[in-house]
This record gives structure tokens, C-alpha cells and sequence, in this order.
């Protein structure tokens, strides 16, 4: 079947897009509706989790720096939102720019040794921030601050559906809606943040950190408000969680969640946006089904009494098997199914590949010349990040030579032509030398 | 008539999607010394490491008959090829004499092993004084020294020099070359020589090749190579 | 500041607790040195290979096995399945960059951990006890309040820390194998010129790795008196602590690190009473950042920074 084609931007495009958004909407309105208040507390926690693991995904898939601490950053969403409302009677909605903004916080000070440091050391740094974090809520240090020690912070949020809400939803349903409208906002800035000059920059600092840097960008500054917002984007998954779940403990912000964040980022496709929703679905639904499956088979429910933990064992095994044979993640396969139907031309492909006026007509997708993302993850391109920079000096790398633009601003029409200005600080490139 | 010790038929090496080399045909014969000439980013080096199976390569190499292209490189090493690398590669935190003993990895013979190294102790009488030192401490020329003896310990059939003469004051270049010549006539060691010093080289040198932009545009007898105009004026500056 | 500041059978307690645990996290810092050295890889589930070796040696000991052959048996599978997960598992990943291979090991992490507690449980068990561990088994050493004894466990730890140490010396100083081994570490590619088999070179590493780590984790237990399924979740940040601090690629670098270390969470907490509760993982984490951020390569260490 030949697939129709769409220029980027153009007005079938857009409409493509709303009508997309709208169909999300609408399923997201309908489930407290047709769907029990089990199911929906299971769709309210791939939400939380979700939103963890998008900003695990910005500072690891579109920056290229490993984090291996992110349950630490849900940790301290998680734990702020419990104590503020568990001890000083605060509504829940006023304990969130609380946890975010200590989260952003925590990430800064995680991401001011990645001004430094590379790679493996990086890893060992946000491993062990990872690893402590739990330690210090369950000790007296802890204890003081309000974390209820070993045995966690327990916490009642009864939200009530207010009266001027006219769908007919459950408590646990308005809850959910809520959920779904905060997740909704940070998606959409998130997407306009990969797309701004910040965004591109940071996939830039990944796939050629020399060039990058080269080219204006400054590595410093890039890393570190990657690490802070993607910590700002795990607290607020934190905060998101205890709508669910009535208790955080150490356990619950352990090295383990960090591993499956990392496992649900791979899945859904490092480098992509959208990626992060099929990670949350299989944090929740992975476990519930492999408990419901090891539990029915007796051989293994004869080995051990916790059936959920065949789960972790299964994380593996996917975490392996994408890695060799999906390293891309599930998104880029999907986009490129979808173009057996729809293929999405840049304004720049099409100028070269079809001319303006056949836009919309029936073109098959190789002729189009539609990059298909590549398998090699480490500079996948995706839906997300169209036409990545190469980062040649001579490429369409965009030049960042001036201060950083705002969280969540979008520059949808930045002219990628733009002149570098000057050279960056020779601090910034001495440290991209020092790394060869 | 017997096939030459080295043949490349048709190399092509190419690093990603850069082709750096375009079908090199290039021999080298039983106790041959040949010299490879050519500016910068030529493919000098690429030849080499196409020859060692450590660039992806397309074409023919054959060593005494035996097919390498595709091979790994432990595996033609063992057919009796040394390699001295560019900028020399000696094992930095290894003592010198822990060098030599790596560079003889592939042979069994303890004493013949003991005794080689004894050897280039005293052609390199430098190296033999700073037999427990660290090989990266050492100057560049004795690092030079090091790397052609590690080189020459395996006892090669053909040994492959990637610019010996790079870094090193011309007076320690000439002293060099007078043992490498010593050496090509005791043990009838082949010799590929990667080299700038063009004048020295085919002083050396029975034949000679010039390499332009990974293909070979001139090659003949040392005389020859060095009697063409284009070359001379290119490589010889005369 | 503690009460017992100028006792000194209290500092000579403080002393040995240091350095026998110190000894623990040099044994995991040696692990993660000798596969970075070749590989430049950090194996993130050494320390779960590690009580996988451990609950080894507790089966084997449960079938009646002394429990000594039971840590050889348990070292010679460790060597085997850890240069078989280089080759089978790590190895396909290398040229794709550090990232890939990372995810491998906290793949493993994960396999491992939970298949240790579906296998075994997820309470403790009494672990085996290679030194005789009663409260009697100790030489008394000062008399008094508070007197100062070393106990039998810290004597066997010690010496087996000494003896691997010298093993480890002979081995990849003196045998050819070792030499193969430094050279590969040194110039990985002049090392494959000289027909030095590389891969095989990268297997080893790992093999050491693993066996070290079960010796390693066999001996944690023995120490803390428990064995479980996360049992070497914070000896793993120990030994990276120790790793760090001695130089990711330093043999002695590492063993002095873990030392080090050991008697850093000892006396830091033993001599400034304010600090409660146990912090060591916040100390560990404090020497790391102190670390890498003054002297990245660490004490011993000579390569500053790795690939990217």
C-alpha cells in the first residue's frame, strides 16, 4: 500500500497531529468511565512512572550521560510530597513545586561533578548517590527530617471529586484525570524542550561531544540543567506516585527502581519522548502479569513464595535482548510502521526529495527520502529529534553561542544556519580534549 | 615464476564510509626491502594496517601464498609479520625487557628467545642499560630502538616499519637505518618501509612505490623512483 | 568527639575492624580493577556475582562439602561463568560504546539478585564459616576496659587478603599469562600486533574478577554473620569507593584503597560520636566525590579520564 505523505508543519500535518491528540484525550477521558478503580490506580501509577522515567530518558538518552541515581531523584519528589502532607497538613497539588524544586535542586548537584566528569565516573558518582539515598531516609538523619526511618512514610491523600467536574468518575478517577493533566503539561514541555536550542544542543553534547563544543556549545552548562530537569521531572514522578500508593519506603526508591527505569527508558526508546509512556506501562503491567503467570504454574510457585520477583528476571532478559536486537527501543519501530501509511517530510527533505506541490501526494516512503532511524541506538535519530545533528563543523549542527534558553521554550523555527558566535570558553573545550 | 614473499592484489581498506585506499597492488620479495612513499593521508599507514587485518579490507594479501584478507590480526601475526606502528607503541608501563619478551609472544623456545634478546641488547646498547626501566620513560629514538627490536624478536619473515625515522635527530635516523640494513642482510628479513625520509629510504631500499590518494601512481627499482621528475620534486625537494 | 579518644586498646579496635573490613572492599576493588584495566568496562553486577559464588559455597557446604573445597569449587565456576559472560554477553557489545555494556551489567544485576532470592530466599542464612567465628575465637591481645582482642575472623581475612595480593603479584608479574594480560592493559592495540590474543586476555580479567568476588562475598558473610540476596549491594559502592581512591587501573592502587577506606569508616565515626547511625555509604560516596573531583586518577591510578 503506498503511504501518503505530510510536509512537517504543513497545515495536513497539524491536523494529522490534533486529530492524534484529541483520540489520546478522549481515551484518557473515557477510562474512570468504563474502567474499574483497580485498573485505574494501575493507570495512574504508569502516569508517575512515566514522568520518572521521561526525565531519566532527557539527560540519558537525549544527552548521553549515564544516570544511575534516578530513583534517588523520584526519592526525594516521593518523600517531600509524603512528609509535607503526612506532618504539616499540606494539599497535595502544593506539596509538587515543593518536591520539583528540590529535585531540581538534588540534580544540580548531581549533574556539577558531570561538568568534570565522563562516562564511567559519572556512573560510579550517580551509582552512589543512587545507592546512599535510601540509607540516609532510613537513618536517624532521615528519621528527623520526617522519612519514618526503615518502615516508611505513610500517606493519606483524599481527594474528592470537586462538584463542578461534570463527568460521572469515581475519587480515584478525578485523581487520575489530574495525574494525566500534570503528566500531559510535562510531556509537552519536555517536547518542546528537545526540540529548542537546549534540546538540540544536548543531543549534539551525545553523539560528538568535541564537535559540540566546537560549535558553541557549552557542555558545562548543558549537563548540568539536563541533570537538574531530568531530577525535576523524576520528583514530580514521585509526587505522582503517593496519589497511588499510600507509602514511600527505602525499598520503594532502592537501587532496583533506578534499574527499572533504566530497563523502561530502553524499552520504550532512549531519545524519544513518547518512549517513556511504553516503559510505564510495562513497569506496572510486566510485574502484575508475571506474578498472575508464576503464580498459576506450580513448578514455580513451589521455588518461591514471591512469584513478583520473576518480574526482575524478565526486566533482564528484555533489558538484554534490546540491547541487542531493539537498541533503538519500541518507538523508532513503531514510527517506522507508521510510515508504511503516513510518512512526515521535514521541510528540508521535501525541498530536496519531492517538490513542494506533491506534498500529500501518494509517494512510496524510501522515495521520499525519509530517514528511517538508524538500529544503533547511541546516535539514533527518532520521532523526536528530527534530522539530528551530525556535528560536523560544516553540518547543520545549531549553533548555541548564547545563553541557554528557558526550560520548556520553543523554538520551532530557529534558523539551524545560524553562525556560531566565536569560540566557547577554552575551559569547555580543554575538557572535551581532555577526553580523548 | 614463484610468487613474491608479500602481494597485494587490489586492496581497498576503508575506514567507515571514508575509502582511503583504491586498489594498492604492491609486492614484496624474499629478502626484499621496499619502500612506500607518499604525502600525508596517502594511505601509507592504511596499507600497513591493511596488510595486518586491522582496517576493514577488500582485495587480495597474501604472504607466502597463504590468503590474510579477513583474518584476525593474532592470526597473520603468527605467519611471520611484525609490525612496528606509527609513533612506536611500546608498552609504556612495561620494562624494556618486558617489551622484547612480548614482542617474541608467538615462540616457544625459551633459549632462543633469552638469546635474541641478549642480541639487540648489543646492536641497541642503550636498551641493555635500561633493561628494568619503564619503556615510557625513556626517549624517543631509544622508544624507536625498543619498538624495532620488540618488532624484530618474533623473528619475522617480513617486517612492516610504519616511519622509524619519525621524531628522531637525523644523526640517530642514520645509525638506524645502518642496523636495519645490517639486519635485512644477515637474516634476509623483508622489509616494507613506510618513510618521509624519501632520500634515505630508497638509499636503502631495493624498489620503491609512491601512493597518491590510495592508489599507487609510480613504482620501480630505487633508482628509478628516484630518477622521476614528478617524484623528485614532490618527495626530494630537487 | 568520643570519650575513648586516648584509650589505646579502643584506636587499636578501631584499628583492625578497619582494616579487616577495608580488606573486604580491597578484595571488590580488585575485581573491578582487574576487569577495567583491560576492558576499560566497570562490571556494575560484580558484587551480584559475587553472592551468587557466596550462596554457592552455601549449597555446597549444605551437601556436606568442607567448606574450603567447597570455595575452591565455588572460585573455579566463578572463573568460568565470568569469562563466559565477557565472551558471550560483553564482548558483542564492545564496539558499540560504554553504554550498551553497562546496560548489560545491570541486566545481570538484576537476573542475578532476584534469581539468587528465588532460589534461595530472601531472609538470610547462616553463611558458611571458613574461620572459626565464636565469640571465644579470638587472641586477646590488652586486658582492661575496654580490652583489645582480634578476632580469628580478622586474623583469616587479613592473611587472605596478604596471600591473595601475593598470588595476584606472581600471576601477572611473573607468568607469561600476566605478561599478555599487562600489555594488553598498556596499548591494546600494539598488543594485538604482536599476536597477544586479546580477547582471551579480556576473559581473564573476568574470570580473576569473578573468582575474587566470591572469595570476596564468602568472606563478608563470614564477617557479618549473614548471607542474603543483597548482601553485596553496598560492599559493591565500597569496593568502587576503593577503586576510585586507589586508581581505577592500579592493582596496588586498589588493595591500598580499600585499606584506606576501611579505616576511614572506622575512625570517622568512631572518634566523632555526633554522627549517628551508620553513614559509611555516605562516606563512601563523600571519598568518591573528593576523589574524582582532585585527583580523578585516583592514587596509583594513570589514566585520567576514559572513552566517553
Amino acid at each position: 500500500m503506498a503511504a501518503r505523505v505530510v510536509l512537517e508543519g504543513s497545515r495536513a500535518h497539524r491536523l494529522w497531529q490534533g486529530s492524534g491528540l484529541l483520540l489520546a484525550a478522549l481515551v484518557v477521558l473515557a477510562l474512570p468511565l468504563f474502567v474499574s478503580d483497580f485498573r485505574i490506580g494501575q493507570f495512574s501509577l504508569v502516569i508517575a512512572y512515566a514522568v520518572a522515567v521521561l526525565g531519566l530518558n532527557l539527560v540519558t538518552g537525549f544527552t548521553g550521560q549515564v544516570s544511575l541515581g534516578h530513583g534517588a531523584f523520584f526519592g526525594i519528589g516521593a518523600y517531600t510530597t509524603a512528609i509535607l502532607v503526612t506532618d504539616h497538613g499540606w494539599a497535595w497539588a502544593a506539596t509538587v513545586p515543593v518536591a520539583a524544586l528540590l529535585g531540581l535542586a538534588l540534580g544540580f548537584i548531581v549533574g556539577v561533578p558531570a561538568l568534570r566528569l565522563h562516562g564511567l565516573y559519572l556512573a560510579v558518582i550517580t551509582l552512589a548517590v543512587g545507592v546512599a539515598f535510601p540509607v540516609v531516609v532510613s537513618q536517624p538523619v532521615g528519621i528527623a527530617l520526617g522519612t519514618g526511618g526503615v518502615a516508611g512514610k505513610t500517606v493519606q491523600i483524599g481527594w474528592d471529586k470537586p462538584a463542578w467536574f461534570g463527568l460521572d468518575v469515581s475519587d480515584r478517577g478525578w485523581m487520575f484525570l489530574v495525574m494525566a493533566a500534570v503528566a500531559g503539561l510535562l510531556f509537552w514541555l519536555a517536547t518542546g524542550l528537545v526540540r529548542s536550542r537546549v534540546g538540540r544542543a544536548m543531543v549534539a553534547l551525545r553523539d560528538n561531544g568535541t564537535a559540540a563544543a566546537i560549535s558553541g556549545v557549552w557542555p558545562a552548562e548543558v549537563k548540568t540543567v539536563a541533570f537538574a530537569i531530568s531530577a525535576l521531572y523524576g520528583a514530580v514522578g514521585g509526587s505522582l506516585y503517593l496519589l497511588t500508593t499510600p507509602i514511600v519506603s527505602p525499598t520503594t526508591v532502592g537501587f532496583t527502581i533506578t534499574l527499572l527505569f533504566i530497563t523502561a527508558m530502553v524499552l520504550g526508546g532512549a531519545a524519544t519522548v513518547s518512549g517513556a509512556w511504553l516503559g510505564g506501562l510495562a513497569m506496572v503491567f510486566l510485574p502484575y502479569y508475571t506474578a498472575e503467570w508464576a503464580g498459576q504454574i506450580p513448578l514455580l510457585r513451589s521455588i518461591t513464595d514471591q512469584p513478583g520477583l520473576f518480574a526482575n528476571v524478565i526486566y533482564g532478559v528484555v533489558l538484554i535482548v534490546f540491547i541487542y536486537f531493539v537498541p533503538a527501543g519500541l518507538v523508532p519501530l513503531l514510527t517506522r510502521l507508521r510510515t508504511r501509511y503516513l510518512v512526515i517530510v521535514p521541510p528540508e527533505a521535501a525541498g530536496v526529495a519531492v517538490p513542494p506541490e506533491a506534498a500529500g501526494v501518494a509517494v512510496p516512503p524510501e522515495a521520499a527520502g525519509v530517514a528511517v532511524p538508524a538500529a544503533d541506538w547511541a546516535s539514533s535519530g527518532s520521532d523526536t529529534t528530527p534530522g539530528a545533528p551530525d556535528g560536523g563543523l560544516a553540518g547543520p549542527t545549531p549553533a548555541i553561542g548564547g545563553p541557554l534558553s528557558p526550560v520548556g521554550e520553543h523554538h520551532p523555527s530557529d534558523d539551524p544556519g545560524q553562525p556560531a558566535r566565536g569560540l566557547p570558553s577554552a575551559r569547555g573545550a580543554s575538557q572535551e580534549e581532555r577526553t580523548r | 615464476m614463484t610468487e613474491p614473499l608479500l602481494q597485494l592484489s587490489g586492496v581497498h581498506a576503508s575506514y567507515g564510509q571514508v575509502e582511503v585506499l583504491r586498489g594498492v597492488d604492491l609486492s614484496v620479495g624474499e629478502g626484499e626491502v621496499v619502500v612506500l612513499l607518499g604525502a600525508n593521508g596517502a594511505g601509507k599507514t592504511t596499507t600497513l594496517r591493511s596488510i595486518c587485518g586491522m582496517v576493514g579490507t577488500r582485495g587480495s594479501v597474501r604472504l607466502g601464498g597463504t590468503e590474510l584478507t579477513g583474518k584476525p590480526t593474532e592470526w597473520i601475526v603468527r605467519q611471520g609479520i611484525s609490525h612496528v606502528p606509527q609513533g612506536r607503541g611500546v608498552f609504556g608501563v612495561l620494562s624494556v625487557e618486558e617489551n622484547l619478551r612480548v614482542g617474541a609472544w608467538n615462540r616457544k623456545d625459551t633459549k632462543g628467545i633469552d638469546a635474541d634478546i641478549d642480541r639487540w641488547y648489543d646492536v641497541f646498547p642503550r636498551l641493555a642499560e635500561r633493561r628494568t626501566q619503564l619503556a615510557g620513560g625513556m626517549s624517543g629514538g631509544e622508544q624507536q630502538m625498543l619498538a624495532i627490536a620488540r618488532g624484530l624478536m618474533a623473528r619475522p619473515r617480513l617486517l612492516l616499519l610504519d616511519e622509524p625515522s619519525l621524531g628522531l635527530a637525523q644523526i640517530i635516523t642514520r645509525g638506524l637505518f645502518a642496523q636495519l640494513e645490517a639486519i635485512n642482510r644477515e637474516q634476509s628479513t623483508s622489509m616494507l618501509i613506510v618513510e618521509q625520509n624519501a632520500e634515505l629510504a630508497l638509499s636503502f631500499a631495493a624498489r620503491g612505490y609512491v601512493l597518491e590518494s590510495g592508489s599507487i601512481v609510480l613504482s620501480g627499482s630505487a633508482d628509478e623512483v628516484r630518477g622521476n621528475e614528478d617524484m623528485r620534486r614532490a618527495y626530494l625537494g630537487y | 568527639m568520643s570519650p575513648n579518644i586516648d584509650n589505646p586498646a579502643y584506636l587499636l579496635t578501631l584499628l583492625t575492624g578497619g582494616l579487616t573490613n577495608g580488606a573486604l572492599y580491597a578484595l571488590v576493588a580488585l575485581a573491578i580493577v582487574l576487569v577495567y584495566k583491560t576492558t576499560s568496562h566497570i562490571n556494575l553486577a560484580q558484587g551480584e556475582m559475587a553472592t551468587l559464588g557466596a550462596f554457592a559455597v552455601f549449597a555446597l557446604t549444605r551437601h556436606g562439602v568442607n567448606v574450603w573445597l567447597a570455595i575452591a569449587i565455588a572460585l573455579v565456576l566463578s572463573f568460568a561463568v565470568g569469562a563466559g559472560l565477557e565472551r558471550g554477553l560483553i564482548r558483542p557489545l564492545e564496539r558499540r560504546g560504554i553504554f550498551p555494556v553497562i546496560l548489560a551489567t545491570l541486566a545481570l544485576f538484576l537476573i542475578i539478585n532476584a534469581g539468587v532470592a528465588i532460589i534461595w530466599g530472601t531472609s538470610p542464612v547462616a553463611p558458611p564459616r571458613p574461620f572459626p567465628g565464636g565469640i571465644e575465637d579470638k587472641v586477646d591481645v590488652i586486658g582492661g576496659a575496654p580490652p583489645f582482642f582480634v578476632t580469628h575472623v580478622s586474623i583469616g581475612v587479613l592473611a587472605v587478603l596478604v596471600v591473595l595480593l601475593l598470588g595476584l603479584w606472581l600471576l601477572l608479574e611473573k607468568t607469561k599469562l600476566g605478561l599478555g594480560y599487562r600489555a594488553v592493559a598498556a596499548n591494546r592495540e600494539a598488543a594485538e600486533v604482536m599476536g597477544i590474543p586479546v580477547g582471551r586476555m579480556y576473559m581473564f580479567g573476568w574470570g580473576i574478577a569473578a573468582a575474587l568476588g566470591t572469595l570476596a562475598a564468602a568472606l563478608v558473610a563470614e564477617t557479618a554473620g549473614a548471607l542474603d540476596f543483597n548482601s553485596m549491594g553496598a560492599i559493591l559502592i565500597f569496593g568502587l569507593a576503593a577503586a576510585t581512591l586507589g586508581g581505577f587501573d592500579s592493582v596496588p592502587g586498589a588493595a591500598v584503597g580499600g585499606l584506606v577506606l576501611g579505616l576511614v569508616m572506622a575512625f570517622v565515626p568512631g572518634l566523632f560520636t555526633v554522627i549517628e547511625g551508620d553513614l559509611s555509604l555516605v562516606i563512601a560516596l563523600l571519598v568518591v566525590l573528593v576523589v574524582l573531583l582532585v585527583r580523578p586518577q585516583g592514587l596509583f591510578g594513570t589514566k585520567t579520564l576514559e572513552r566517553v
